[in-house]
């Protein structure tokens, strides 16, 4: 992963880059989406999975831009977008929740080449989030692939920030337990 | 139950793991794990799945900018009669929502007005929205990419557009006649086409807004032309696409500018009949008089 990503100090997102896309301008659009797509992809991936993740990918953006007037700035830019992400999953899981209750299915892995060992890693990992409690998911995703502080994981997640390290400690059990049961 | 000692170390776990902790209570946790094998283990455990998440990086990468681009709205600017004048696309985008919502308001049942008017956050109502047209924004978002999709195949590869939405809405294939049972009404295009058109297909469209009759007709020189016939307005079809009131015939109709042609909107009856695809404003002219109920 992008050093870089794992602890953003500062948002990649300028004001001035947020005020051009959201008068349309759509090459300041491309700018955000290129900034920060890995993330909200990755997150949005852990949340529902991978094939199901590119389309909210692209939903959660058009949604962003189609809104980004409303963002007000007290925020960082991309905690904004990570909440509309996180929204976006949650609705559609419970959506899918209604239709029908969805078998953990470990998805194909594609594209890129990595090893048998950590295609098999990831599997696991993405069955493991899959069953647990997605308010939960989306908060260790934050945390763990997007190195977002409790002050931020609490914007993202719409929680309060006192909670944040109470969640993450049950998040952690959690997933440390649904991996080990499938160990056996 | 952990005891006191270790209650309070591992409530702290996450924080100490995270650097979200001041160095007071950082160093009294280093040094209860350095004695308490039960809550090392958990502290390594948490480490471990840390570990875990940098290795499995998914390998794939997201959608290219492309694919979200072609899902938005189109830019262009409103113009005409119906539109506000508005400085930026986005406040466009929400102004064509806007219109599009009153329009689905305006001709939804009243009592499923309110539920409109406020769409409710959770966007709980999409197993309704057949019977109610109780579109969120977000399904009409959806709604109109799929018409921008099907208008933009539909001159390239009509057969394929027609697939696409037959695929998409629940598509039947059933003739102008069969229809009835379908759609309560037997469609006017049922009473024959005008002269020069030929019926290629016909079928019944579960769309978002109503439940629809389509006819899919061929002019002598082997265009396409479709035809809807529908309960509601088609106020929300074409998302931001330039459109103005024209007299055809006896009838108002919207004209709505599509990339190569036309497509056109008008009252007959209690109904709505949507014409895509038509050549200009003479040739809605002709449908409209030619469609007539009686
Ligand atoms: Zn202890």
């Amino acid at each position: 992963m992008d050093p870089n990503r794992q602890q953003p100090a500062d948002s990649f997102v300028s004001p001035a880059l947020v005020q051009s896309a959201a008068g349309g301008d759509r090459s300041a659009q491309r700018e955000i989406y290129e900034r920060t797509c890995d993330l909200v992809f990755r997150l949005l991936v852990r949340m529902v999975g991978r094939q199901e993740g590119e389309d909210l990918t692209q939903q959660v953006y058009v949604q962003a831009f189609t809104k980004l007037e409303q963002f007000q700035g007290t925020a960082k830019f991309e905690t904004w977008l990570y909440r509309i992400a996180r929204n976006e999953a949650l609705q559609h899981l419970r959506r899918q929740r209604v239709r029908k209750t969805v078998p953990i299915e470990i998805e194909p892995t594609t594209r890129s080449e990595p090893t048998i060992e950590q295609k098999e890693i990831a599997e696991r990992l993405q069955a493991a989030l899959r069953q647990l409690d997605p308010e939960l998911s989306t908060i260790i995703s934050l945390k763990e692939d997007g190195g977002l502080s409790y002050k931020e994981i609490a914007e993202a997640a719409g929680i309060p920030e006192g909670t944040v390290g109470s969640r993450l400690n049950r998040a952690r059990r959690e997933l440390a337990k649904l991996l080990k049961a499938e160990d056996r | 139950m952990a005891p006191h000692p270790c209650q309070s170390v591992q409530d702290q776990l996450s924080a100490y793991l995270d650097g979200e902790l001041g160095t007071a209570e950082r160093h009294q946790i280093e040094e209860h794990l350095s004695q308490c094998p039960a809550c090392d283990a958990e502290w390594q455990s948490f480490r471990q799945l840390g570990q875990l998440f940098r290795e499995s990086v998914p390998a794939e990468t997201p959608p290219p900018w492309e694919s979200v681009e072609s899902r938005m709205l189109p830019r262009r600017l409103p113009a005409g009669p119906w539109w506000w004048s508005t400085t930026t696309a986005a406040a466009a985008a929400i102004a064509a929502l806007l219109l599009v919502a009153v329009g689905f308001w305006a001709s939804a049942p009243k009592n499923q007005r309110d539920r409109i008017a406020q769409p409710s956050e959770a966007g709980q109502d999409e197993e309704t929205s057949m019977a109610g047209m109780a579109m969120n924004a977000e399904h009409m978002l959806e709604f109109q990419r799929t018409m921008n999709d099907y208008v933009a195949k539909l001159s390239s590869d009509p057969d394929q557009a027609e697939r696409f939405l037959l695929t998409k809405y629940d598509g039947q294939a059933v003739s102008p006649d069969q229809a009835e049972a379908l759609v309560g009404y037997q469609p006017l295009i049922s009473r024959g086409l005008p002269g020069g058109y030929e019926l290629a297909s016909s079928s019944v469209v579960e769309m978002p807004c109503c439940t629809c009759f389509k006819a899919v007709c061929r002019r002598s020189d082997g265009s396409t032309l479709v035809l809807f016939e529908h309960d509601d307005d088609a106020a929300g079809w074409f998302g931001d696409r330039n459109r103005s009131m024209a007299t055809c015939g006896d009838k108002d109709c919207c004209l709505i500018e599509l990339d190569s042609n036309i497509a056109a909107t008008w009252k007959e009856g209690s109904r709505s009949i949507t014409a895509v695809g038509a050549r200009d404003q003479g040739e809605v002219t002709m449908l409209v008089n030619a469609l007539k109920r009686s």
